[in-house]
């Protein structure tokens, strides 16, 4: 092992100046003193990219949020969540999970956003749908395949799938807010907003699901075995019988890959 | 034997003048084959396991040599190296097999905080120890020679013993490693901090150049910012004319990462890198002529 202490020292305050600009001081202060460029300007470049390289990675995620609050909010938003929260791995596509629960602390506490209380909800569904896009490929059940097989077999959600739930009609204001069209107004509604995010053919999908669908992925989440899913759904009251093979040719469910 | 790996994959011996591939384009050139000799990829942007992103390369694959380009190895970082990311990346390699793959001297983390910009450190006899011992591993785990790119800068450090051309040029004497030359790079750090940028090149050690990069900067007045946003500038056509000339042909890439434009602004930039490199051979074979005579 060599020794690093000045490599180290340099490299602490360079980190503590981009997380802190109140940290500039020090750094400066182990730079050249006669370079063309200033210290005070050195620090401030540097800190810019890696903001700004953050700021563009959460835009390209939320781009709905964005039309929703303009361009002005979303910059500022972004900005202090950047600030706030750094990156912590060298895949820029992970950074920004946490975005949602920083919109709900604003909607809880801000009187600005209290009319915006979907904010949380519709971020989730971004991040999920920006997931999807990246998520691993999976071989399907096919049909053949599901009627040999084993009750005792667990099956499990296919690795691009994903699905939430809102009390707000999350789906019909992520839709109104595709391409150009004037935004229509959101109809309220009636029950809880099931939705699910899938890729097909290499693009993330997003659609509504009914009470029952949505009962039979959860059920597949947690349940042991195909057996299980079933007994849950009929104890439930769920047309399983209708329902699963459908699921299965829409390619939604694999055999499970776990021990 | 052919590997079975590289069943579908174009022959693999980048020359000329190539383009970085970016998202936008690969539609238009998996439908359109234009005429590129390679395409260098940004394995970052590369590293989902599912989905579009490894179809479309596999498509791009078939018709086209590639080379890795990479921003996350931290070459320069005291933070352990990133094993997880550097698996990535052999894997990434084993499935696709680059010609070389790349990363910058810099670093790009510090206590597991992720910067995604390529950050400067000191110059120094420390510096270059400690990261000749990264380089190895990195060389190791990777099984093959890494080649390492020259950054701009907007700032200098009071602890550097050394240029960046001669801690280069160490660097490579000790772990075998080869030099991308970032043309543009150089270009920016001459108006930045006044480093000759022809001294520059011609203090690198000509046979470990594997790669050229070619890119726009932003000028901001006070100084320039390697932003990959513009047209190569006439002073870097000049000063890779002078690279050309002195040290000889390289494959060369045009690299463009933002507000991108159309594919075939690319492929004029490209078409100019290749006049500038048959110029070259022309003289060259000329110079032999004469010398034969």
């Amino acid at each position: 092992m060599t020794d690093t202490e000045t490599l180290n020292t340099s490299q602490r305050l360079f980190s503590e100046m981009l997380d802190n600009p109140a940290a500039n001081d020090p750094f400066i202060a182990i730079l050249e003193k006669n370079s063309r460029i200033p210290g005070q300007l050195a620090t401030d470049i540097y800190r810019n990219n890696t903001i700004g390289t953050r700021k563009r990675a959460l835009q390209a995620i939320y781009p709905v949020i964005e039309k929703i609050l303009g361009a002005l909010c979303f910059d500022k938003l972004a900005n202090d969540f950047v600030t706030a929260s750094p990156s912590m791995d060298s895949d820029l596509n992970l950074y920004g999970a946490g975005f949602s629960a920083f919109l709900q602390k604003l909607t809880d506490n801000e009187p600005a956003f209290l009319e915006l209380p979907y904010l949380k909800d519709l971020a989730t569904l971004e991040w999920l749908h920006h997931k999807a896009y990246y998520s691993p490929d999976d071989l399907p059940l096919s049909a053949s395949q599901f009627a040999d097989l084993d009750t005792s077999v667990r099956i499990e959600r296919s690795r691009s799938l994903y699905c939430m739930s809102s009390l707000y009609p999350v789906y019909a204001i992520w839709q109104n807010h595709q391409g150009n069209d004037s935004v229509k107004e959101v109809p309220a509604l009636t029950d809880e907003d099931f939705i699910l995010i899938f890729r097909q053919q290499g693009h993330p999908v997003v659609q509504q699901l009914d009470r029952e669908e949505w009962s039979i992925l959860q059920s597949v989440d947690v349940q042991k075995g195909l057996d299980d899913v079933v007994q849950s759904a009929l104890v439930d009251g769920v047309d399983i019988e209708h329902k699963l093979p459908v699921m299965i040719e829409r390619g939604w469910l694999r055999f499970c890959q776990c021990a | 034997m052919m590997n079975e790996q590289s069943v579908g994959m174009a022959k693999n011996d980048p020359s000329g003048a190539g383009i970085g591939l970016r998202g936008q384009h690969i539609p238009e050139i998996i439908q359109l084959q234009p005429d590129v000799p390679w395409f260098e990829i940004l394995a970052d942007n590369h590293l989902a396991e599912g989905g579009l992103i490894p179809q479309q390369l596999a498509a791009v694959r078939s018709s086209y040599p590639i080379t890795f380009h990479c921003v996350g190895m931290s070459i320069a970082g005291v933070d352990a190296l990133d094993m997880n990311y550097l698996e990535k990346i052999r894997s990434l390699a084993e499935r696709f097999e680059p010609s070389w793959i790349s990363d910058h001297l810099c670093f790009t983390q510090y206590a597991n905080h992720q910067y995604h910009d390529l950050l400067p450190f000191p110059y120094s006899e420390e510096s270059l120890a400690h990261i000749c011992e990264r380089v190895m591993k990195i060389q190791d785990y990777l099984g093959r020679e890494l080649v390492v790119e020259n950054v701009s800068t907007y700032l200098q450090y009071r602890d550097s013993s050394m240029t960046e051309g001669e801690f280069l040029k160490s660097l490579c004497e000790k772990t075998g490693c080869e030099i991308l030359l970032d043309v543009n790079n150089a270009y920016v750090n001459e108006i930045n901090h006044g480093i000759d940028a022809r001294d520059f090149i011609a203090g690198l050690p000509a046979e470990r150049i594997r790669e050229v990069h070619l890119a726009g900067y932003e000028d901001k007045g006070e100084y320039l910012i390697d932003a990959h946003n513009n047209l190569v500038a006439n002073p870097v056509w000049e000063l890779y004319d002078y690279l050309v000339q002195l040290h000889g042909e390289r494959p060369t890439l045009i690299e463009w990462d933002n507000d991108i434009p159309a594919f075939d602004i690319l492929m004029e930039e490209a078409q100019r890198a290749e006049r500038i490199l048959a110029a070259s051979a022309d003289m060259s074979a000329k110079s032999l002529k004469a010398a034969a005579r």
